[in-house]
């Protein structure tokens, strides 16, 4: 079974709908607005990367919105951008569609606000507010919405959120739980995270050169019909840790030598087990593709922060004792700004990188000296913390040497 | 909806109100007590009871451990005493692809030393706050503990996270990229909850009295559930038996209204229905079901309906009489409570009922009775509409056995 | 001491603002308007914010729905409900 993307909706500093993200990457940056957040030491202006809600007004009257706060407006935007693209009529054959939402930072923003009401002299808080709290607000406001009764899952898992849902989406539609999932990260300006920013940098902990705290949300339509997917296969999904010894010392390491080895080589099993550590069994994969060429990895596209490609980078030169240098590496957080669910806007760039056949893009996206894209490469999203932590997404263009097949199961 | 391969259980571990751990919390439950009191942990703040855990139970292992939010450490308690059930060597897990798929409200982060932190750091208000939020993930903290390797996912399905996790736990095993999943939920009882539940003026003010005709509302809880899943191989080569088996489980929203439940429970019939499908059994196969049953008006009203309707004449019962609503952790508590009945052969009361409300066409046991069967049911209802279901027990062919 | 039409507009403010009803007004609400019926479109929860909102303003607490259903049916079962507690 192959698995794809068959609609995108995003909305971000860069604007409202894949056309305006389109535009962006192939302008290399984004506008960035100011924004005043409050702090016991008097307000600061600091810079950010909004999103904008108001063509929801498109989609639904405005009074049936009067309790969705921020967040959950962008979440429910960008999946009626995202059905609209994958050509889904709201409300056509989705009682059994299956939705995820990925956040890092949930309603946590409301949450705070909501604590500066507690610490005042009231013993009892809002409802409402209350309500719209709790960390799955955002998937349960589309199910609504959507009137979706299928499988709802939400996940907060900070920076890996996004390639935990995903490994999720990919599991239900594999076990045939449905054949539609409607999968999202979404995530707030965090005035937290802003003022947070502000002082790392002010203490010099941070370069000046990261972007902008940013917000917003990038929606996929995920399916397992061939005929639909328009972006891209998902060819794996995973979040986790990733053991010790992979990490350190041995020739498996992910980050060696093309990080799109690194499912290939997780699917290597360790000894007594069949197997890998990977979200896809092994079987399934190399019956899936038989034409996949071992070297794949040679010109992948990594797509992740500067951050994780460092790592990459001293990883590779630790243990390969060279730089890396085969590898085209992109970064676009410039483009949305810095937040959890980063991943999720990657994906997207990918997914229309893949689509519109793009060889070349701005000189600033690169994360090295900038040089041509293979059309028929493959696109790793990366993010690796600390301690072991990884998480990544790895999508296949629509390539004749990867041809969608019909009837092929597990 | 297609049948599922069962997914063995070869350890559990629980802590709640009622007891620290499995044993202990069963032998509670069939004394037929409960102690539900004003919070400890912020008093002053309301008068409402809540099932708190007023023991230590927790011990660090490592110095940086003391510094856990609370959701970590019943979590990790709840963990260490399921992988000990299911007679683990630590070295050799560490050596397994294992996963971790737990169940939380709100994660560890917004806990109440969180808010404590943030009233505190009055000159510089947000560094802590976020610090703690981004060290805040409590399924982090047991992949840490364990110095396990493989998938961590949290799961934030608000009341039926626990139950989720174990369901989405299982399907890792049976897709082959794990060897065995710590999966569960956890949750600390935190100041926000408590009072955002009263002001939506479904907490009882007394003990909770689940399907009682007097109810007025829930009563908050805290603790953790866990299971160790395991895969048939790991089991054959540690030459260990499985305890019980994730038989079927099935989510659905129910795509109507932010807090309340459908009247009719359509969302909860879906996934009850997907739940069966999966286990490949019928209504009648059932020993007893483990309700979710929170002693607020609606939940209990369309719990006591789906059950009259679709499970005639199965026994049923809710156990938050004696925990509390331990929210994320619910629905794990309550699998684990649920295989731990089937084991004994006996389901307890369901405590604080006492008189049936004449508008419920159902009603729960009110004192402890023999069951007889393999397998059970336990479902999760949750805010925004979720649910989730889990079937438990002893496939049809390993009964008696295995 | 407050007056009667001075409370019942204070009232209809207050929900419009409250329950952010984004295209109604104040003096959309006639005093007698069944407020959870049709046309506001309100539900169980809004019942509960408005009892929270109760407290907030005129510190008038309501403790269940059984004491709150009676009095929230429109704004004149409201004021005087609130006239009550008010002075008793």
């Amino acid at each position: 079974m192959r698995i794809g993307i068959a609609g995108i909706g995003v909305v971000g500093g860069f604007g409202c709908g894949h056309p305006a993200l389109l535009r962006a990457l192939k302008k290399g940056s984004a506008e960035t607005a100011w924004k005043t957040i409050r702090t016991a030491g008097g307000d600061m202006e600091v810079p950010a990367l909004c999103a904008d809600t108001s063509a929801l007004a498109d989609y639904v009257p405005l009074r049936t919105l009067r309790r969705n706060d921020h967040y959950t407006r962008m979440a429910l935007l960008g999946s009626f951008l995202a059905l609209e693209d994958a050509k889904i009529p709201p409300g056509e054959a989705l009682h059994r569609m299956g939705i995820i939402v990925a956040t890092g930072l949930g309603s946590t923003c409301n949450t705070l606000d909501f604590e500066d009401i507690m610490s005042g002299k009231n013993a009892v808080c809002s409802p409402t507010l209350f309500s719209n709290s709790v960390h799955n607000a955002a998937a349960a406001h589309i199910s609504i919405f959507l009137k979706s009764g299928g499988p709802n899952l939400s996940v907060n898992q900070y920076e890996l959120s996004v390639p935990s849902a995903f490994m999720t989406a990919c599991h239900w539609l594999r076990e045939e739980r449905t054949d539609t999932v409607l999968l999202g990260g979404v995530d707030e300006f965090s005035k937290v995270g802003a003022y947070y920013r502000f002082n790392c940098e002010k203490s010099g902990k941070s370069g000046k050169s990261s972007p902008p705290v940013g917000e917003g949300c990038a929606f996929f339509i995920l399916t397992s019909d061939p005929e639909k997917i328009r972006y891209g296969y998902i060819e794996d999904a995973f979040a986790g840790i990733c053991p010790a010894e992979t990490m350190e010392d041995s020739g498996l390491h992910p980050l060696m030598n093309g990080i799109s080895h690194c499912s290939d080589l997780w699917h290597r099993p360790p000894s007594g087990v069949s197997g890998g550590l990977c979200s896809t069994p092994l079987q399934e994969k190399s019956g899936d593709l038989p034409h996949c060429p071992v070297e794949m990895g040679e010109n992948t596209i990594l797509m992740c922060d500067r951050e994780t490609y460092e790592k990459t980078a001293a990883a590779s030169l630790r243990i390969k004792k060279t730089a890396r240098k085969t590898d085209t590496a992109i970064s676009c957080s410039r483009l949305y700004g810095s937040l959890p669910v980063a991943m999720a806007f990657d994906i997207a760039a990918a997914g229309l990188i893949i689509k519109e056949g793009i060889r070349n893009l701005p000189a600033d996206l690169f994360l090295h000296s900038p040089g041509d894209i293979s059309p028929a490469a493959p696109v790793c999203c990366l993010k690796i913390r600390e301690n072991n932590e990884l998480g990544f997404v790895r999508l296949l263009p629509l390539h004749p040497l990867f041809p969608a097949k019909k009837g092929v199961k597990v | 909806m297609k049948k599922n391969k069962a997914v063995a259980v070869s350890g559990m571990g629980c802590l709640c109100a009622a007891g620290l751990n499995v044993a202990d919390c069963m032998a509670f439950l069939f004394q037929g007590q409960r102690y539900p009191a004003p919070p400890l942990s912020f008093s002053g703040r309301g008068s409402h009871p809540v099932f708190e855990i007023t023991s230590d139970f927790y011990v660090p292992r490592h110095f940086r451990q003391k510094e856990l939010p609370r959701t970590s450490c019943l979590a990790i308690t709840a963990a260490r005493e399921a992988l000990a059930d299911a007679g683990l060597d630590e070295d050799y897990f560490r050596r397994k692809r294992v996963g971790v798929c737990l169940g939380s409200n709100v994660g560890g982060g917004l806990s109440g030393t969180f808010l404590e932190q943030w009233r505190i750091a009055e000159s510089d208000p947000y560094i802590l706050p976020q610090y703690r939020y981004l060290g805040g993930n409590p399924a982090r903290h047991l992949a840490a503990e364990f110095g396990i390797s493989g998938p961590v996912q949290t799961v934030v399905n608000a009341c039926s996270a626990g139950g989720d996790a174990i369901g989405l736990g299982a399907a890792w095993i049976r897709m082959g990229i794990c060897d065995a999943v710590i999966a569960g939920g956890a949750d600390a009882l935190y100041e926000i909850t408590y009072l955002g539940f009263m002001s939506l003026l479904n907490t009882d003010a007394k003990a909770c009295k689940p399907f009682d005709i007097r109810r007025k509302g829930l009563n908050l809880g805290e603790g953790a559930g866990m299971m160790l899943l395991e895969s048939d191989e790991m089991l054959a080569e540690r030459d260990k038996k499985a305890r019980t088996y994730v038989l079927g489980y099935g989510s659905a929203a129910d795509a109507r209204h932010f807090t309340a439940p459908h009247p009719r429970g359509r969302g909860l019939r879906l996934a009850m229905k997907e739940a069966m499908a999966s286990a490949g059994i019928s209504a009648s196969d059932l020993a007893f079901i483990n309700a979710h049953g929170t002693g607020t008006a609606d939940n209990d009203r369309i719990e006591s309906c789906v059950f009259s309707e679709d499970f005639p004449g199965i026994p049923f019962l809710s156990t938050k009489g004696y925990t509390g609503h331990t929210l994320g952790a619910a629905g794990a508590i309550e699998a684990v409570f649920t295989a731990a009945c089937l084991e004994q052969g006996r389901i307890p009361r369901s405590a604080g009922f006492s008189e049936p409300d004449p508008e419920l066409p159902a009603c729960p046991v009110h004192e402890n009775r023999e069951i007889s069967g393999s397998t059970a049911m336990s479902d999760t209802l949750a805010f925004g509409g979720n649910n989730a279901v889990l079937i438990l027990g002893r496939p049809e062919k390993t009964k008696g056995g295995g | 001491m407050i007056k009667k039409a001075e409370l019942k507009q204070k009232l209809k403010v207050m929900i419009v603002q409250s329950l952010n009803l984004e295209e109604i007004a104040p003096e959309d609400i006639q005093d007698d308007d069944v407020l959870f019926g049709d046309k506001f479109g309100l539900d169980s929860i809004d019942a509960v914010e408005l009892v929270f909102q109760i407290k907030e303003h005129f510190g008038v607490e309501i403790k269940n729905m059984n004491e709150g259903r009676p009095a929230l049916q429109s704004v004149s079962t409201l004021a005087a409900f609130l006239e009550k507690r008010m002075n008793p």
